[in-house]
């Protein structure tokens, strides 16, 4: 085993799992809500790309923010639909009909796209560095260096501008908001249009690494779902740190155990983290 | 000629399920008048601020007319209501508590500048009247005390360029020291030219800074007038004020 090797190969997926996630902890974190087609939309995020830059012939460039925007309409709609059942809480529907969303999503994208696997081919996909023993592509980087300015940017936005502040108070406490002139509804399509940008933005990066199908997601989900949980609920930091721990526990765990059986272990030491830290790897409850 | 009150309900009536909490036919409060309502647990004064901004933490059901500068304000939601200058200081949570003194003293909605009757509070007036904020403006919210919380909460209030402030028992939890600071600041807040309808359980101390004063009694007002005179009122000197009644 190259152990320089899996500690880049950890690295790269540990980022790209957090760019994935990122959209379900904000939303988590602001709206308390939980989006079980979240998976479904990295689907789409990535065909989407995938039809700009191989039927369209958008630069990859273009296609990025097409995608994301198709993101920010998919998830403005999503909310739309059961606006009455966020402002209830009501969070079981609200599992049932985000659930039901992917399933439509996946039938559409069927539809449209096929259900033929395709390869989203990017600049940086075909373009390698070899260091010795060393292999990575630009697309590795790519996904490193995005996921780091996304995190960083999302941070400063939350922690230093009057629209973070909103998200904050809608998060510490929506009724209390209101008494502020806060308008929650707007605040709650705002973070679900935010969701719908950010996957698709993670899906443009990280799906050009292997094949795409539009029956995919299911496993997005749950790695969402374990960085979610492991970062603790809402914390764009603990998001970060989780979703690289993850990564690299991933790309060990294969080299030296089994690839066949990581998405096992990852939820042995899920339920470990939590046993020990039932609010997740963050610093503190509410930390962000 | 009439003044018309800044502040004006008619026909309220609250509901949880089928129970009536609230039924009044008429309150109002004028210009620079600090009216307060009194009443036992229960009584429905809580519920009467609370419908007057069509706010809850619970699902009631609220019909009736809220009226603020004779704009009917029946149909906005909460938060629509705190724009045009309809403040409300609730009990309990007052305060982000995640947040420090001076991110829950900056404003994060646009507050219209050119309202007739509506009072600007800086930051620095703010402190200027809670000095005991600028001491601690970089602490966390639940860092406070339950005093210094409805310091924030009331100064919170005023950030948002009240035209009528909504309070609702801002004694509860506090030392009485501290309840006559809080009142004689609210007091002193009107006499600057606020519209103020202070909600409180502490009959005593609310009648020495009130002008009216509005005794409700299962969600109905059975008496109201000047302060002056409700203190000689028998019900209220008997059943709060702790006079015996011959």
């Amino acid at each position: 085993m190259n152990f320089t090797q899996q500690l880049v190969n950890g690295i790269v997926l540990g980022h790209a799992y957090a760019l994935i996630a990122i959209g379900w902890t904000v939303l988590l974190g602001v709206a308390r809500l939980v989006n079980f087609g979240h998976g479904q939309m990295y689907m789409l995020g990535a065909f989407v790309t995938w039809y700009g830059v191989s039927r369209l012939g958008l630069p990859y460039f273009v296609a990025i923010p097409l995608a994301m925007l198709i993101g920010v309409a998919v998830g403005y709609v999503m909310q739309r639909v059961m606006l009455q059942l966020t402002l209830k809480q009501d969070l079981v529907s609200i599992m049932i009909v985000t659930l039901g969303f992917g399933y439509v999503l996946h039938g559409a994208a069927a539809l449209f796209f096929g259900s033929t696997g395709q390869i989203l081919e990017t600049p940086f996909s075909v373009k390698d560095i070899y260091w010795g023993d060393l292999w990575i592509t630009y697309q590795d980087i790519a996904i490193v260096i995005a996921a780091i300015l996304f995190f960083a940017a999302l941070k400063y936005v939350i922690d230093r501008t009057r629209i973070g502040r909103l998200a904050r108070m809608v998060a510490e406490d929506p009724q209390l908001a209101q008494l502020a002139g806060v308008n929650v509804r707007r605040v709650y399509l705002g973070v679900f249009a935010f969701e719908g940008a950010a996957v698709a933005l993670a899906a443009a990066l990280v799906a050009p690494r292997t094949p795409i199908l539009t029956s995919m997601g299911f496993d997005e989900v749950i790695i969402t779902f374990v960085v979610v949980v492991l970062g603790g609920i809402g914390s764009v930091t603990g998001s970060y740190v989780a979703g690289l721990a993850l990564g690299l526990f991933t790309a060990f765990f294969g080299a030296f155990v089994s690839p066949a059986y990581a998405t096992a272990a990852a939820f042995a030491v899920l339920i470990a983290v939590l046993v020990v830290r039932p609010g997740g790897l963050a610093v503190s409850p509410g930390a962000r | 000629m009439t003044i018309r009150p800044v502040l004006e309900a008619t026909d309220l009536k609250v509901a949880y399920g089928g129970n009536v909490a609230l039924d009044l036919s008429h309150i109002a409060v004028r210009e620079r008048e600090l009216v307060g309502v009194v009443g036992a647990n229960g009584a429905g004064k809580s519920t009467l601020v609370n419908a007057l901004l069509g706010w809850s933490r619970g699902a009631p059901k609220v019909s009736g007319k809220v009226m603020l500068d004779g704009r009917d304000m029946s149909a906005l939601p909460p938060h629509e209501r705190v724009r045009s200058g309809l403040l409300l200081i609730p009990e309990g949570k007052l305060v982000f508590t995640q947040m420090s003194v001076e991110e829950n003293l900056a404003t994060s909605v646009d507050v219209p500048h050119d309202v007739q009757g509506r009072r600007h509070y800086s930051v620095d007036d703010v402190y200027a009247l809670f000095p005991r904020l600028y001491e601690r403006r970089h602490h966390l919210g639940s860092q406070l005390s339950g005093g210094e919380r409805q310091m924030l909460g009331i100064a919170r209030a005023l950030r948002l360029g009240p035209r009528a402030l909504l309070l609702d028992e801002p004694s509860i939890g506090l030392a009485p020291r501290l309840v006559s600071t809080v009142l004689e600041t609210v007091r002193s807040l009107v006499d600057s030219g606020l519209t103020v309808l202070l909600v409180e359980q502490n009959v005593r101390a609310a009648i020495e800074v009130v002008d009216r004063l509005v005794l409700l009694e299962r969600g109905r007002i059975i008496a109201e007038g000047p302060a002056s005179e409700m203190r000689d009122n028998p019900r209220i000197a008997e059943a709060y004020l702790g006079a015996h009644v011959a």
